[in-house]
């Protein structure tokens, strides 16, 4: 089936959405680490929704199976 | 201070001597554990030092050589281990606060192979907290590179790295899940393996990423790999991802040169932005070495390949975030700040981007995998530059360009062979300006490590840049 390249989350986060987001995980956040915390992963994001590749959005998302094909 | 000529000497030979008897495993011990006590508060390679534990193996391996037994493949021969692995009765603390007292019951496969093998324990080595890249404050002593004490060694076996470098163990044992076997392999001028996905058990080792965390040996020659290796591979029934099939004879191909092989140069790695001159220069200069040994080289361009780093971190960091999330909500002030800011990120990643992380890596893999059934290796750098400095590392992200700059690029270049599940090694292939050791990568098709590491052998037997030591 073929997926309509997806970000993620709509907009780049914000420190407020990245503990918001948190707090929803049920995950204890630090103040002085939301910074970092949403430059990850909005960098992660914009990385992953860039990748332009024909082939990306007809690849299934299989976990490795090695041996098995290596046999 | 311990003789330089026994405490550099390959394994291997140390292991021909111990068995025509004119060496004492108890005298090779000794040298080791002096050195680790000379140098060891400089670099911090070691967390545990099993320092009585080794003495009385030692003595066992000298009575049953009296008796005309050896014990094992590796009889005798000092190792040194990630704390990573667990070791039954001796503390494994995977360099974190958390596990800073634990002591398990149970042994890993790895080190129970070595230790049926005839190895003796010298302890257990420093690494990044939770085999995660970058940590800032080591819970035990910063570990530094022994070329120059103020550079890190690479992540995340820093200690393994450092050990093996500086004459502080005779071979040691790492896990690369995106790299870190290569990385510290490459900053400390030694040979590191991550074998194919399946081929060495993780088995009592701590996870980050189950589909990608693999054992390696680490070691000053190709050779010490290849027996290394050949220890500790094979299948292990508590290891539902441990292939079935046999162990390879590793060295009796040792010898074979790469005369007719097809070698192909990861153009796009080489020529990634962020790689520097003396790095690219040291890479395409292996060039000349493997046409003059009889291989044919080419230039090879994967698409995606470049962009194997973020894809790794979607992937790698989403199974980190699963394991540790008991214990991120529990004790996540006991983390050090950047395996906590990582986590608690990768703990926010939607599926979505997950599935198209996952997406990229089938075809990465599957490229690689085509592109290995003409070429016999793949080569390419396997850092963008010589070892950092280590106030560089320690610095706090600052952007989602800081970010990208800092991490995504510098990930590229090992981490496609860990999502492919291939074996890819680092062997020194010179030095930068500053004198700081420079590393190949060479990676090869699925379970064939006998070719990686023939190919290896080749190019050491042409070059002398193992033959350097570190000046500590």
């Amino acid at each position: 089936m073929v997926k309509e390249a997806n970000r993620g989350y709509s907009e780049r986060l914000t420190r407020e959405d990245v503990a918001r987001l948190a707090k929803l995980r049920g995950l204890p956040v630090e103040e002085s680490d939301l910074d970092e915390i949403r430059f990850r992963l909005n960098a992660l994001s914009d990385a992953l929704a860039s990748l332009d590749d024909p082939e990306l959005d007809t690849s299934d998302p299989l976990p490795i199976l090695l041996d098995r094909e290596a046999h | 201070m311990p003789s330089t000529d026994l405490i550099y000497q390959p394994a291997h030979e140390l292991g021909a001597q111990m068995r025509r008897r004119e060496l004492s495993p108890v005298e090779v011990v000794d040298a080791y554990l002096e050195r680790i006590e000379e140098i060891d508060s400089r670099v911090r390679a070691y967390i545990t030092v099993c320092g009585d534990q080794a003495r009385a193996q030692a003595r066992e391996a000298e009575a049953a050589m009296s008796r005309g037994g050896i014990l094992g493949p590796m009889h005798g021969i000092p190792v040194a281990v990630k704390d990573q692995f667990d070791t039954a009765g001796i503390r494994t603390t995977m360099a974190s606060r958390i596990y800073s007292e634990n002591v398990p019951d149970r042994e890993s496969t790895v080190t129970a192979r070595l230790q049926a093998a005839g190895a003796i324990l010298l302890g257990k080595l420093n690494m990044t907290e939770f085999a995660f890249g970058d940590t800032r404050d080591f819970v035990f002593g910063t570990p530094r590179n022994p070329w120059n004490l103020d550079r890190i060694p690479g992540s995340s076996s820093a200690g393994s790295g450092i050990a093996v470098s500086a004459g502080m163990a005779a071979v040691a044992i790492g896990e690369d899940t995106g790299g870190s076997v290569r990385l510290p392999a490459a900053m400390c001028g030694i040979v590191g393996l991550r074998p194919t996905t399946g081929r060495t058990s993780r088995y009592g080792s701590f996870p980050m990423c189950w589909s990608m965390d693999t054992a390696g040996p680490m070691t000053r020659t190709v050779r010490d790999c290849a027996d290394l290796l050949a220890v500790i591979a094979g299948h292990d029934p508590n290891d539902p991802l441990s292939s079935p099939r046999p162990v390879d004879d590793y060295s009796s191909g040792l010898d074979g040169g790469v005369k007719g092989m097809k070698i192909g140069f990861l153009d796009q790695l080489i020529n990634l932005e962020g790689v520097d001159e003396d790095t690219r220069n040291a890479v395409n200069a292996t060039r000349d070495v493997f046409q003059s040994l009889g291989a044919e080289t080419a230039d090879v361009n994967i698409p995606l390949l470049e962009l194997a780093g973020p894809i790794y971190i979607a992937i790698g960091d989403s199974d980190a975030a699963d394991t540790h999330e008991s214990l991120l909500r529990q004790r996540h002030r006991d983390y050090d700040v950047a395996t906590r800011t990582r986590l608690m990120a990768s703990s926010l990643i939607p599926a979505s981007l997950y599935h198209r992380a996952q997406r990229a890596r089938q075809l990465l893999r599957t490229r690689l995998i085509n592109t290995l059934e003409e070429f016999d290796v793949l080569v390419g750098p396997v850092v963008s530059t010589p070892a950092p400095e280590i106030k560089e590392v320690k610095r706090v992200f600052v952007s989602e360009e800081d970010v990208r700059n800092r991490i995504f690029g510098a990930r590229s270049l090992t981490t496609p062979f860990n999502l492919a599940g291939l074996p890819a090694i680092s062997i020194p292939c010179g030095f930068s300006d500053e004198g700081l050791p420079i590393g190949l990568q060479i990676a090869g098709r699925a379970f064939d490590e006998a070719t990686v590491l023939q190919v290896s052998a080749a190019y050491e037997g042409a070059t002398d840049w193992h033959k350097r030591t570190p000046p500590i």
